[in-house]
C-alpha cells in the first residue's frame, strides 16, 4: 500500500536525446545532473527536456546511472548501500573505449560530478603504467608529433620512457 | 559522437591527469599528442609523494665527469639514468636527501658551499655555506650539555663543530615555499649539535641545548625531532623567530644483541614517528682492519606520545621503511606494483666498502633477501622524484 502511495507521488520527466529517443524518468534522479536540476527549477523544461549533445542509447546509460545514484526516499544512504553502489559503478564504467568517451563527454555536459569522477578515473586507470605508443593504439590516437619534436620532448626524461 | 578522445575539452584533460599519482605516467600521457600535451601543467602539482629511487653515486674514473646519474627503482627493480649537468668534483658528497631535492657538500671547497639540487629537474639553489656558520650569539655554553667542558679549550667554536655535516632535512621543497627550513646535524670532534637555515638566511644558525650525539633528524607534523643513540630526543620548533627546544627522555632503548648500532627516524606519512635499530655485525682481521660488515636485524619503535616511551612494533602491515644513513622515507605498498609490505628496504651505505646490492628485511621472520645491483657503487641515498 505504502509502496504504491510512493511512486504515485514520484513525478516523472522526459528527456530526449539528439536522435528523438524519449526516456521517462524520476525527477529526483534526473536532478543528479546539475544541468537538468538547473532546467527544471528553471522551469524552462515543458513536457519534454532536450538532451541534445547525447544519443539515444548514451542517454540511456546515463538514466541507468542516474536510478542507482538518485538520493534514496528514506533518508542517509547505508554502509552496505555504498559499497554495493561502488562495485556498481565499477561495473559500470568498464566498458569499450568509445562508449567511456560517450560517458565522460554526457558526464561533462550534464554535470555530473560522480560519473565524471569515475570516467575519469577509468580512463587514468587504463593510461597507468602502459607504453606512449600503446596508449595510442588504445584510444586510436594519431601521432602529430614529428620525430624532431618527439626526441626534444623525451631527451630529458627519457627514463619515463624506458 | 563526432568527438575523439584528442578533442576533450580541456577541464576533463586536466581531470584525467589528476587522477594519475605516478609521476613517469603522466610524463607518458603528455607525450601522446599536442592536444593532451598542451591542456595540462609542464609541472603537475597534484602528485603524492613519489616511491624513492635509490641514487648511486659512482666515483670510478670511467664515470668521473659523466653527466649521468644512476638509479634504482626498487620497486620496478629497474636502472634509471638521469642526466645531471651540475658537475661534482671528487670531494662532493650527499648528506641528505628531502622532498626530492638533494644536499650535496663539496668538501674540496673552502668555503663549504652547500648546493641543492633536484636530480629530476635539474633545478638548483644554494644554502649558505658552513664557513659562514655558526652564527652563535645565541648559543650560551650555559646551556649545554657536559660534553662542550671536553672540547680542546685551544680551537674556536666554528672549528670545533664544523668538521663534518652528517645529515640536512627539509621542512619542504625549497622552491616555491616561503617557510622553507633546512636543519644540519654538525658533528665535532666530541659533539654534535643542530643548526639551521631558513629561506633568504645567510648563515647556519646553532640551535642552543641541542649538544648530544645526534644520530638521526626528521621533520614531522611542522617540527624537527633528534635523536641520539639512547633514543632521547630533542624536539625543534624553528618556526618562530627563535628556536624552542624540548627534550623528552623516554625510558632507555637497550640493545638486545651485540654488534654496531645505528639509528634512525622516520615520518610514516600517517602521523606515526618512527624508529629503527639497525644491528651490524663486523668482523675483524688480526692485524685490525674490517673484514666484513653484514647487518644482522632490525628493530622498529614507534613513538608514544601520551606515555612518552618507545614502543616495539612488531609488524608494520601494508608499511615499508626506505632506510638509509642521510635519508630515511616511508610509504605504504598497497597500489604499487612490486612492493613488499611489512619490509625495511635498505642499503649498507655506512660501510667502508663499495654496494653491490640492496637488501630487504621481513619482518614477519626476520629473513633478508639481497638485490643485486649491476656495478659496485660509492654512497647510496633515497630520493622521492619530486617535479616540483
Amino acid at each position: 500500500m505504502s509502496s504504491t502511495l510512493c511512486c504515485s507521488f514520484a513525478k516523472n520527466v522526459t528527456l530526449r536525446s539528439s536522435d528523438g529517443q524519449t526516456f521517462e524518468v524520476e525527477e529526483a534522479a534526473a536532478q543528479v545532473s546539475q544541468t537538468i536540476k538547473r532546467m527544471i527549477e528553471d522551469g524552462c523544461t515543458g513536457s519534454v527536456i532536450p538532451v541534445p549533445n547525447l544519443t539515444g542509447p548514451v542517454l540511456a546509460l546515463v538514466i541507468e546511472y542516474f536510478k542507482k545514484h538518485s538520493p534514496p526516499s528514506d533518508g542517509c544512504p547505508t554502509a552496505l548501500l555504498e559499497m554495493e553502489i561502488k562495485d556498481w559503478d565499477a561495473k559500470f564504467v568498464a566498458v569499450d573505449n568509445d562508449t567511456l568517451l560517450d560517458l565522460t563527454l554526457a558526464a561533462h555536459y550534464l554535470e555530473i560530478q560522480g560519473l565524471l569522477d569515475l570516467t575519469c578515473h577509468r580512463v587514468a586507470d587504463i593510461l597507468n603504467d602502459n607504453s606512449v605508443e600503446k596508449i595510442r593504439e588504445i584510444f586510436h590516437i594519431k601521432n602529430d608529433f614529428t620525430p624532431e619534436e618527439e626526441a626534444e620532448e623525451r631527451s630529458k626524461i627519457q627514463w619515463a620512457f624506458e | 559522437m563526432a568527438v575523439d578522445w584528442t578533442q576533450l575539452p580541456q577541464e576533463l584533460l586536466i581531470s584525467i591527469a589528476d587522477n594519475l599519482k605516478i609521476y613517469a605516467d603522466y610524463l607518458r600521457f603528455c607525450a601522446v599528442c599536442h592536444s593532451w600535451r598542451s591542456s595540462v601543467p609542464n609541472t603537475p602539482r597534484h602528485l603524492p609523494p613519489q616511491l624513492p629511487w635509490l641514487m648511486l653515486l659512482d666515483y670510478s674514473d670511467e664515470s668521473h665527469g659523466s653527466s649521468d646519474r644512476v638509479f634504482f627503482d626498487p620497486c620496478a627493480r629497474k636502472i634509471r639514468h638521469l642526466e645531471v649537468l651540475e658537475a661534482l668534483s671528487y670531494d662532493t658528497r650527499f648528506c641528505g636527501s628531502s622532498h626530492g631535492w638533494v644536499v650535496f657538500l663539496d668538501y674540496s671547497d673552502e668555503s663549504r658551499a652547500v648546493l641543492l639540487l633536484n636530480p629530476l629537474t635539474q633545478a638548483s639553489l644554494h644554502l649558505p655555506p658552513f664557513s659562514a656558520y655558526p652564527k652563535a650569539q645565541s648559543f650560551n655554553y650555559s646551556e649545554v650539555d657536559a660534553f662542550q667542558f671536553t672540547f680542546p679549550q685551544t680551537q674556536t667554536l666554528r672549528k670545533r663543530l664544523h668538521l663534518y655535516i652528517k645529515k640536512v632535512v627539509f621542512s619542504s621543497a625549497p622552491l616555491g615555499n616561503n617557510n622553507f627550513i633546512a636543519l644540519a646535524i654538525c658533528c665535532g670532534v666530541y659533539a654534535n649539535v643542530l643548526a639551521y637555515c631558513k629561506k633568504g638566511d645567510e648563515t647556519w644558525t646553532l640551535i642552543p641545548r641541542t649538544m648530544f650525539s645526534f644520530a638521526d633528524v626528521v621533520y614531522y607534523n611542522g617540527l624537527f625531532y633528534g635523536v641520539d643513540y639512547h633514543g632521547v630526543i630533542a624536539v625543534c620548533d624553528i618556526n618562530g623567530a627563535s628556536p624552542i627546544v624540548s627534550i623528552i627522555r623516554p625510558p632507555l632503548l637497550f640493545h638486545k644483541r651485540v654488534g654496531a648500532v645505528m639509528l634512525y627516524l622516520v615520518n610514516s606519512g600517517d602521523d606515526e614517528l618512527l624508529l629503527a635499530r639497525r644491528y651490524v655485525s663486523r668482523k675483524f682481521y688480526d692485524n685490525g682492519d674490517l673484514e666484513s660488515y653484514n647487518t644482522v636485524w632490525f628493530e622498529v619503535f614507534k613513538m608514544n606520545w601520551s606515555e612518552q616511551r618507545w614502543d616495539r612494533v612488531t609488524n608494520l602491515g601494508d608499511r615499508m621503511l626506505f632506510i638509509g644513513s642521510k635519508s630515511s622515507v616511508s610509504f605504504l605498498a598497497s597500489g604499487s606494483r612490486g612492493c613488499l609490505g611489512n619490509c625495511i628496504y635498505f642499503t649498507e651505505d655506512d660501510e667502508p666498502f663499495p654496494s653491490y646490492y640492496f637488501r630487504i628485511f621481513k619482518l614477519s621472520g626476520g629473513s633478508f633477501e639481497t638485490c643485486w645491483l649491476i656495478n659496485p657503487y660509492g654512497p647510496s641515498i633515497w630520493v622521492t622524484p619530486n617535479p616540483c
